[in-house]
């Protein structure tokens, strides 16, 4: 019995210990997958804990209706009044309590993009997001962005106002997330298993420096090696021309009314050259790098991206007031590239429009006397030099004039999520700048946007300017990326001044070949002076526009200024438009922003449905031909919604486009080459036997009918093949839409198929993934009270589960604007939808 | 009734100390009710119990202030699977750190105890 006792004590025993190791190995394993994460898995426990981990963020999605916080640094009190937009008016008594309010603020509502964004320049986001951003980290490095802006932020003395205003912001930013709670991290950081760095400020310059990479980058010298390589010199100057062959420039001509079209007869094309396509290969990898393409668009930039800005005088407005328009088009992303705010200092500054979160800056907006807005300029502030180098593979010294100098070395050592090193560079610096090792050689690389220059000096000063002529004084030393600044103001002036560090250069004083490194002769020389930047005031025509065209007519001034300039469809269209109504509305310049006739259709429709009608009458037009052409005939030439004519004539351009530029294609009728703009398409359209309708593939020699003709036949078949037999499936909303996608590409936080208006040269244009668009509109009317309305895709929210993240997508998508609220004081500001009032620390 | 009772106070205690301190709280509060509560049947039962309904109060809270399904609903777009597994995992989890803590708790405080 005893024994029998003692046999079931120990069973029992064995079976508690076997239950203790049990429920400790699970509890082990479940406290492990707590506490750490699992490859891209965060961490369950912080990550699912309802109180501070992912649902935190649907407690944290909207602002609470009144916060009152002590930060930091503030002089004042400063009460931030959030209107029914989502939109922060700060009110502060002095210039650096707003600024530590404006950085808290945004902080606030954008803190993972911030983050985002400057490692983007840093190099540093394989530290966040993994070893996947090694190719993008290594690139920005080489490209020496973040370099550059520390040069700028060392180069500003700190006993300045502007190093104290910029070093406030940071304080700002920092002083949210010194209070930030758990609750408070962002949805993305959560899911990376991160945590926000502290802000310095020198990161504002990064994001200069990243605006200036999308603006300002010009490696036209590459692209165009490998055009030359395949069709030869002669006719690469002629396909990527430095004078645009129609021109209709931002400066008025005075006394021309319609654009000035070249003519002449495109050179032939040359054979490929097989040793230069190899180093043009090496080019290629350059400048189609992933970050590039995501940036500028892999296509046909022509077709996806095109800034939009217009003025009117007093003279031709309804009101008698000056109006402004502005239509910023940028690659677009949720959250918004976009924060708009409103700062106010009493007897300082009182400005409201859209900042980069990161940028103690309002770029584009307007104030009590005035407003302004930019397109790109797209000159040419790059170049690239040849280098001869002592070694090829490590070099140490590079020549000039005869002389070895030494190079200067940059370590960079790019860092994965566990801190370890993943890959380790030598960047090269001659006195121009970085070296990139491309096509078998040493290329250096000067860019104005590296100088020691002080954008954000400039542009926040301008920000307080009280005309339009004071806004253009202060901006007389803004250097890079090169804009076409265009203001208006109360007093009744318009003006417009493409802005920014034009180089004057040696030798050939072209900057669209690769120079040679060897000399110093080809060095840059200096910039242009002010009173040649092209430029207008009041002019007597009544408006001003700019739509990223070559900016002068070489007839007025033929200095080298960049090549390859977009096509100036959006500037002849909002020309004519400005110039047909001599009583501009702000709802007609509201409704210009999304107008769907293209005069690009001008020139290629009916030339088109002439062919197709000789060809027929010969009996050698096939019948899709034949549909196609009817049914495009009765095509208003609108890309609105619900036509559906505009997809037949879209996939007809993409088909002449590549039919006719087949030459650029190499033996494996792979892109080697960027496309020609449409320009040199009208300009060839003139020449209807030229070579370059020759189809390489046949053995007949095609003329411009037959390739016109057999565009439209292939376009019909293409659309008829995807949409079915003409109808509904047509419709252009169902096939031009815009996708917007998340900052890390995530799904679910993007948005896609939103319908819009927009086509192959409107003022609305869009490429085929509708990744690229208008990333604010802003209307201004400059009555003695401001008016202004405006919108862009997105919301003012970083939170994907707040109403704020995406509320305005409805009005962008159907092309209206809100009413901005200015108001001349907190208590002016009603009914607001969240107030903060931020003290001093006791 | 008594049971209930504790499961009502051991919820509570959960939920308020993974508000106050974090999540790793629901292991070491079950663990203490798991050697506490070693001669009860029902105490692993009791705590698992406990944590799903803690962690459940918590998310109908966050459900109250802010949009909770719509964020379940992001979750379920961007991991391909229905949006209410995000909320089973989360409660799951919390279950299965309190039963494991509190067997283990119990495990050895019988252990522990004379034969």
């Amino acid at each position: 019995m005893k024994e029998q006792a003692a046999v079931s004590a120990v069973i029992r025993r064995a079976s508690q210990v076997a239950t203790l190791l049990l429920s400790g190995a699970v509890l082990a394993g479940a406290l492990y997958l707590g506490a750490v994460p699992l490859g891209r898995v965060p961490a369950l426990g912080p990550f699912l804990d309802p109180a501070h981990g992912i649902w935190a963020v649907a407690r944290t999605a909207e602002l609470p209706r009144e916060a009152s916080l002590r930060i930091a640094g503030l002089r004042d009190s400063v009460e931030v009044r959030y209107d029914d937009r989502g939109v922060p008016h700060i009110f502060a008594q002095n210039e650096d309590d707003l600024m530590r309010a404006f950085g808290f603020v945004v902080a606030r509502d954008r803190l993972f993009q911030m983050e985002l964004q400057t490692r983007a320049v840093a190099g540093t986001l394989s530290e966040l997001v993994g070893a996947s951003a090694l190719e993008a980290d290594r690139e920005a490095r080489a490209q020496g962005l973040a370099w550059g802006a520390m040069r700028k932020w060392k180069a500003i003395p700190d006993t300045s106002e502007h190093f104290r205003l910029v070093t406030a912001y940071s304080g700002g930013v920092n002083a949210y997330l010194a209070q930030m709670t758990a609750a408070d991290l962002p949805f993305e950081f959560r899911l990376l298993g991160a945590k926000p760095q502290a802000w310095k400020p020198e990161y504002t310059y990064y994001l200069l420096a990243r605006m200036a990479l999308t603006l300002a980058w010009n490696d036209e010298e590459l692209r165009r090696a490998g055009v030359e390589a395949l069709v030869g010199t002669r006719a690469a100057d002629a396909l990527f021309p430095v004078e645009a062959p129609i021109q209709e420039p931002i400066q008025p001509v005075a006394g021309r009314r319609a654009p000035r079209i070249a003519r002449g007869v495109l050179p032939p094309p040359a054979p490929h050259d097989t040793a230069r396509l190899a180093i043009a290969a090496g080019y290629q990898r350059v400048t189609e790098s992933a970050t590039l393409r995501a940036l500028r668009g892999d296509g046909n930039g022509e077709v996806a991206v095109g800034s939009n800005n217009w003025a009117v005088a007093p003279s031709r407005a309804a009101a008698g007031r000056a109006l402004l328009s502005g239509d910023p088009h940028l690659q677009l992303t949720l959250p918004s590239i976009w924060y708009e705010v409103h700062l106010q200092v009493p007897g300082v500054i009182d400005t409201y429009g859209v900042t980069i979160p990161g940028g103690p800056i309002v770029p584009i907006g307007f104030n009590r006397s005035m407003a302004w807005t930019a397109t790109n300029t797209g000159a040419d502030v790059l170049d690239y030099y040849r280098e001869n180098v002592d070694d090829a593979r490590h070099p140490t010294r590079y020549e000039i004039d005869g002389v070895w100098k030494p190079l200067e070395l940059r370590i960079e050592a790019v860092r994965g999520r566990s801190g370890r090193v993943l890959r380790t560079d030598t960047i090269y610096h001659t006195h121009r700048g970085p070296m990139i090792r491309a096509g078998g050689m040493w290329l250096s690389r000067r860019w104005a946007a590296l100088d020691v220059t002080d954008e954000g000096r400039f542009l926040w000063l301008a920000s307080r300017a009280q005309s339009a002529d004071e806004w253009m004084t202060v901006m007389g030393g803004y250097a890079a990326p090169a804009q076409n600044f265009l203001t208006a103001d109360t007093l009744g002036h318009i003006a417009i001044r493409s802005t920014g560090h034009y180089p004057l250069r040696g030798g050939t004083e072209r900057g669209d070949r690769i120079a040679d490194g060897t000399k110093s002769a080809s060095d840059w020389r200096g910039f242009w002076p002010l009173d040649r930047y092209p430029q207008a005031k009041d002019p007597a025509q009544g408006y001003l526009a700019s739509n990223n065209q070559q900016p002068k007519d070489p007839l007025v001034d033929p200095a080298y200024l960049g090549s390859n300039w977009a096509p100036p469809f959006r500037a002849m269209r909002i020309n004519r438009l400005l110039r047909e109504d001599s009583a501009v509305t702000p709802d007609a310049m509201r409704r210009y922003h999304m107008d769907p006739t293209s005069e690009l259709t001008d020139f290629f429709l009916p030339p088109m449905l002439d062919a197709v009608a000789r060809a027929a009458a010969a009996g050698v037009a096939d019948t899709a031909a034949i549909r196609g052409a009817a049914l495009l005939r009765e095509w208003d030439g609108r890309f609105t919604p619900e036509n559906e004519r505009a997809v037949l004539y879209d996939v007809m351009m993409e088909e002449l486009q590549r039919r006719t530029w087949d030459e650029l294609r190499g033996a494996s009728n792979v892109r080697r080459a960027p496309t020609p703009f449409s320009t040199v398409l009208v300009q060839l359209m003139q020449d209807g036997d030229s070579p370059w309708w020759d189809d390489r593939s046949t053995r007949a020699r095609e003329s411009r009918d037959s390739v016109l003709v057999a565009s439209i036949g292939a376009a019909y078949r293409r659309v008829a093949q995807r949409y079915g037999p003409p109808g509904p499936r047509w419709r252009w909303s169902a096939i031009r839409t815009a996708t917007i996608n998340h900052m890390l590409g995530l799904p679910g936080l993007g948005r896609s198929r939103i319908p819009m208006q927009s086509g192959r040269g409107t003022l609305n244009p869009s490429d085929g993934n509708g990744s690229f668009g208008a990333s604010w509109r802003f209307v201004v009317q400059l009555s003695p009270d401001v008016h202004a309305w405006g919108t862009y895709p997105g919301g003012q929210s970083g939170n994907p589960v707040s109403v704020r993240y995406d509320d305005r997508l409805p009005s962008w998508s159907a092309g209206r604007l809100d009413t901005l609220r200015f108001p001349r004081s907190a208590a002016d500001l009603k009914s607001p939808r969240a107030t903060l009032t931020l003290h001093p620390e006791r | 009734m008594k049971w209930i009772m504790h499961l009502v106070a051991l919820s509570a205690v959960i939920a308020a100390l993974t508000w106050w301190v974090g999540w790793w709280m629901v292991p070491v509060v079950a663990a203490a009710y798991g050697g506490w509560g070693a001669r009860q049947r029902a105490a692993v039962l009791t705590a698992m119990i406990a944590g799903a309904c803690a962690w459940g109060a918590l998310l109908a809270y966050d459900a109250w202030v802010g949009p909770v399904g719509h964020l379940s609903q992001l979750f379920g777009t961007m991991f391909r699977m229905s949006g209410v597994t995000l909320v089973v995992l989360t409660v799951a989890y919390a279950a299965l750190l309190a039963a494991s803590a509190a067997a283990l708790a119990r495990g050895a405080r019988r252990l522990m105890s004379p034969i």
